[in-house]
């Protein structure tokens, strides 16, 4: 019961996808699927053209195959429903999303998930840079649902969220979580330099090693054993995204900051490693 | 516009007031001695234009071939102006997602034009290169000030990891160290100058720190943190900086003390993924340093005219960076940054370069890619892009032989006075030709 697009077209020209999201096939024969239109750089031509067009049209769930990379804005807007992506996918992935769920076996280019408000979105390969984070111009970045990388992310992930949750299995680049307002973001590999500097709010778990360079306008606080750690991993095992056995029984450090702006933030680095 | 035909005469003249592009100082006072079209002599011209010599500072437009083969080609083949102009409209009327690239290299008048294309063309408009450090204005704004006032009123210059002496070689005379201004009457003495970081000239310096290479955003931020009374760890922050934290705080009070302080930066120093950051950090730290003091943010920007590219794409489009206009209208551009990363992706099917030479540092497959599709390139020299191109324009050289308006790295508008006569049309009438072709195309 899933509407399957494959791309034909080998080109390398941004194929702009916007708008083609389940609730906008829901009700349509094949033949009006294949009328979409699709925007090649300038030109608006058809989703068939470039698009092979199989399976059953429910209105809740669609596959796309074929070597997207030249695809943009895949699931951006995307409100209900669920997506699913064969392959490595081009930039602004789930950009937008307020629901539903996107799923991407491969990487994912900059901009996938920025300015997020619901949904789920799950990239089993690595993440350009700018993930979750604001759009140009924009204060705040993801403000609600999840994002999960399977791989690493690049510069700017998070930077400017405001709620949500994101998960790196791998590392990240520079200015991770920067300019936060709130929101949750766990990085299991190692963080790249300027971290979560100007949060004001926001939890930053930074598990597979610590932060190359803390930023010295954190303060160093506690060292505990979060509570709320077990019940994060229970949230993420359910969605099967399994992390370290015993992560969340660890002791942790607890830095608080940034104290150039509210201050309110807190950076989790476990102690064991924090020593070394 | 305005080319310098008026100079060919065989007797020597004397060309005054003449700006010089050569780098973001955009000096306006060169004196050019011109004896039968060709500059024999400059006068008040820097290492950038007399070091190297006249001769090799501005070649000799006679000696190359492609000036004998004609100076406007369609595929090598010598044809018209117009012949030339209607090719270029039709290609980028054609072509799905055109790349413009090279708006910095020319005339605001050209600029103006250019996006007028890039829209009429529905194509992607790159960004002047350091446009990613003005996506830090976005973010924190910009407190800034025109050199002159520099010049008048600033007895703190801080020069935060650049070396103006080398890059804007006249910069300290005429603006920042040595200026003699209203309020500093006795120059340089008159001025306390700080040096940061491994690339500023500590030789020129009253006090000189080290930030170890990369941690220019530690920095920035530890000197907010201090100036803000904030409490520190002494050891963390020597580990982020790599200067203990009584130096930062002794730099602190130097600065507290100022009447009026310059941060002079060069953004092209930085690495491409954190020039935003850094960029970013000084800009915040020049707003807290203006609650103790008044203190500006200079940036030194590269030659030709990025602060023109700057202004004109955000004042006609909105945004100041890249600008995808294939939607219809302007939207910001957030994928590929730099031209190399352009032609590894592939992402466009046709190209208008402006003095723009890609092919110089691309890989060997991107070098052939960028041959095989239809390519426009207005230049006032051969290049290796010009070469393959489709359609080849050559045009009067800006700060030579044409006139217009270019922009200081502080946003004042300057004029161009031609001092060589070339006879090539200048990037303004060939785009407005080729603007004008296409929207009679599009009609």
């Amino acid at each position: 019961m899933t509407l399957s697009l494959t791309l034909r077209s080998d080109g390398t020209l941004p194929i702009d996808v916007q708008g083609l999201l389940p609730e906008r096939f829901a009700g349509l024969s094949h033949d009006e699927v294949a009328r979409l239109p699709v925007r090649i750089g300038k030109r608006v031509v058809d989703l068939g053209e470039v698009f092979g067009i199989s399976g059953d049209n429910d209105g809740q769930s669609v596959a796309w195959e074929g070597d997207l990379r030249s695809v943009v804005n895949l699931g951006a807007g995307m409100s209900h429903g669920a997506m699913t992506v064969d392959g490595s996918v081009g930039r602004d992935a789930g950009r937008g999303m307020t629901g539903g769920r996107l799923e991407i076996s491969g990487d994912a280019a900059s901009g996938a998930g920025s300015g997020m408000r619901g949904g789920m979105l799950r990239i089993r390969g690595d993440v350009g840079d700018r993930a979750a984070a604001a759009d140009p111009g924009h204060r705040h970045g993801m403000s609600g649902g999840c994002l999960l990388v399977e791989g690493s992310a690049g510069i700017d992930l998070a930077r400017g969220i405001r709620r949500g949750l994101v998960v790196v299995r791998g590392s990240c680049g520079a200015g991770a979580m920067m300019d936060a307002t709130a929101g949750t973001v766990i990085v299991l590999g190692e963080c790249g330099p300027h971290l979560a500097a100007g949060m004001r709010r926001g939890t930053l778990i930074c598990l597979g090693s610590p932060p190359s360079t803390m930023m010295p306008t954190f303060v160093a606080g506690r060292i505990s054993r979060p509570p709320f750690l077990s019940l994060l991993a229970a949230e993420l095992n359910r969605w099967n995204f399994d992390l370290p056995p015993g992560w969340a029984c660890g002791a942790f450090r607890q830095y608080h900051g940034d104290m150039l702006t509210l201050g309110l933030g807190e950076v989790f680095v476990p102690e064991a490693v924090e020593s070394a | 516009m305005v080319t310098a035909a008026r100079l060919s005469t065989d007797r020597t003249t004397t060309v005054r007031e003449v700006t010089c592009v050569r780098c973001g100082c955009l000096c306006d006072d060169l004196v050019v001695h011109v004896k039968g079209g060709v500059a024999t002599q400059f006068d008040n011209g820097c290492a950038l234009v007399k070091g190297v010599g006249a001769a090799e500072a501005y070649p000799s437009l006679a000696d190359d071939a492609a000036t004998k083969n004609g100076p406007v080609l369609i595929r090598g083949r010598p044809v018209t102006l117009e012949e030339a102009t209607d090719e270029a409209a039709r290609i980028l009327m054609a072509a799905d997602f055109p790349w413009i690239d090279g708006i910095a290299n020319t005339t605001v008048e050209a600029q103006r034009v250019l996006v007028n294309v890039a829209r009429l063309s529905r194509g992607l408009l790159s960004g002047p290169p350091g446009a990613s450090s003005f996506e830090a204005v976005l973010t924190s704004g910009m407190v800034s000030a025109t050199l002159g006032e520099v010049k008048n009123r600033a007895d703190l210059v801080v020069l935060w990891n650049c070396n103006p002496s080398v890059t804007h070689p006249r910069h300290f005379e005429r603006y920042s160290i040595d200026a003699i201004g209203r309020w500093t009457p006795n120059g340089r003495t008159d001025r306390n100058v700080i040096a940061l970081g491994a690339n500023a000239p500590h030789d020129r310096a009253d006090e000189s720190m080290a930030i170890v290479e990369g941690r220019d955003f530690e920095a920035a931020w530890t000197l907010r943190a201090v100036l803000s009374g904030l409490s520190l760890d002494p050891h963390r922050v020597e580990q982020a900086t790599g200067t203990p934290l009584e130096r930062w705080m002794a730099l602190a009070q130097t600065i507290r003390k100022a009447r009026y302080a310059a941060i002079l930066h060069d953004s092209s120093v930085h690495p491409l993924d954190t020039v935003e950051h850094v960029t970013r950090a000084i800009q915040d730290l020049v707003v807290a340093l203006n609650h103790v003091t008044a203190c500006v943010y200079i940036p030194l920007v590269g030659g030709g005219n990025p602060t023109g590219a700057e202004q004109i794409t955000a004042w006609s489009t909105g945004f100041a960076g890249a600008v995808d206009f294939s939607s219809g209208r302007a939207l910001p551009w957030r994928g590929e940054k730099t031209p190399r990363d352009i032609l590894r992706t592939r992402c466009v099917d046709a190209a208008l370069l402006i003095a723009s030479d890609p092919m110089a540092d691309a890989l060997p497959d991107d070098w052939q890619w960028l041959g095989h599709i239809p390519t426009i390139v207005l230049s006032p020299r051969p290049t290796s892009t010009s070469a393959s191109a489709a359609v080849s324009f050559r045009t009067a050289e800006i700060g030579r032989s044409v006139s217009g308006t270019v922009f200081r790295s502080d946003g004042v508008a300057l004029p161009l006075r031609p001092w060589e006569s070339c006879g090539h049309p200048s990037d303004f009438d060939v785009l407005e030709a080729i603007r004008r072709r296409m929207t009679e195309l599009a009609r």
